[in-house]
């Protein structure tokens, strides 16, 4: 496991010591990337030898920062490396864009936050347990990603009904929210693409995202093509009878075709 | 209704001890410098009266 954690403001302070919390309740062997060394050389040295990263501190819709907060650890020029690797993130807005756009480069699991994330010094230890138990049970309990982002989120809600002070509900309630784990059978809800968002309304994210490039411009000559030749066929069916309506095997030929499309289409192959 | 939570928000912030912070990502308040940041932003304090709504309507949700 490598765990990359910069520490440079007060933020960076609390969140430096929630990952030592984490990987001492984790009780697994780790690389750690800490306050200076958390830097993307160092990360883009290491990462080929880890499977799990874990990253705790500032992020954007971006990247990951790195010490300093003047450059990223990770981002889209080099998201690439994550591919086949779990990325567990306590960072803003990660989850937003570069959580998804590493998560589309091949990333196994991305666990990461749509929105700032926030909590308050006094309830501190409950904004921990919820942001580090994720990677805890699945490393300890063997759950599975997906299963492990619902517990965490219900984790989130004990916090809330726990908590005593109402300004504390209201963060955990802000951070339960924002909180995303992109998996194969858990593809992101949203997407910057307004192609993919309207594929995604269509036809829900899980389809959506097996959609490609390729294929939709083949499924557009496909329809286009169908149409030209539907109207030339029955334009010359008009010419020779004067009528399009007449039972010809060009128009059982254009029901069989539309036929197969649609059964291939169901079937997810397109 | 807006200004009614705006103004107990304001009420509770006020009511902190001094060692109090909200850390919200890269920014960490005290109590005077939240009552000054939503005093001069609108759009924030919008969001953290959106907020505090969100959260009342969870909490009135019945959990499964």
């Amino acid at each position: 496991m490598l765990a990359i954690a910069p520490r440079y403001d007060e933020a960076t302070e609390y969140s430096y010591k929630w990952i030592k919390k984490l990987m001492e309740e984790l009780e697994a062997e780790y690389t750690p990337l800490f306050e200076s060394d958390a830097t993307r050389e160092n990360f883009e040295k290491e990462v080929e030898n880890h499977s799990i990263v874990v990253f705790y501190d500032h992020g954007d819709e971006v990247g990951l920062y790195a010490q300093g907060g003047r450059t990223y650890v990770i981002d889209k020029r080099n998201n690439h490396l994550l591919k086949g690797k779990i990325i567990y993130t306590m960072a803003c807005l990660w989850g937003i864009d570069g959580g998804i756009d590493t998560w589309k480069k091949g990333a196994k699991v991305v666990w990461a936050y749509k929105d700032v994330f926030a909590f308050t010094n006094y309830d501190e230890e409950l904004f921990m347990e919820c942001a580090n138990y994720g990677l805890i049970i699945v490393i300890k309990e063997g759950v599975s990603w997906e299963e492990a982002v619902e517990k965490a989120k219900k984790k989130f809600d004990e916090a809330i009904e726990k908590a005593e002070d109402g300004w504390t509900k209201i963060w955990l309630r802000h951070d339960r929210d924002a909180l995303v784990c992109y998996t194969e059978n858990n593809p992101p809800e949203t997407s910057t693409c307004m192609l993919r968002q309207l594929a995604i309304k269509l036809f829900g994210a899980k389809r959506a995202w097996k959609l490609r490039r390729a294929k939709v411009f083949a499924l557009m000559l496909t329809c286009v093509g169908y149409g030209i030749a539907l109207h030339d066929f029955a334009h010359q069916v008009w010419e020779l009878k004067g009528t399009s309506l007449s039972l010809e095997g060009g128009y059982i030929g254009f029901i069989m075709m539309l036929a197969g499309l649609l059964l291939l289409f169901l079937d997810h192959k397109v | 209704m807006s200004e009614e939570i705006y103004r107990v928000v304001k009420e509770y912030i006020k009511s902190r001890n001094s060692g109090w912070r909200f850390i919200f990502g890269g920014q960490v308040f005290d109590k005077n410098k939240l009552l000054e940041k939503m005093e001069k932003d609108k759009k924030f304090r919008k969001f953290i009266i959106e907020e505090v709504i969100k959260t009342a309507v969870d909490l009135l949700t019945p959990k499964k």
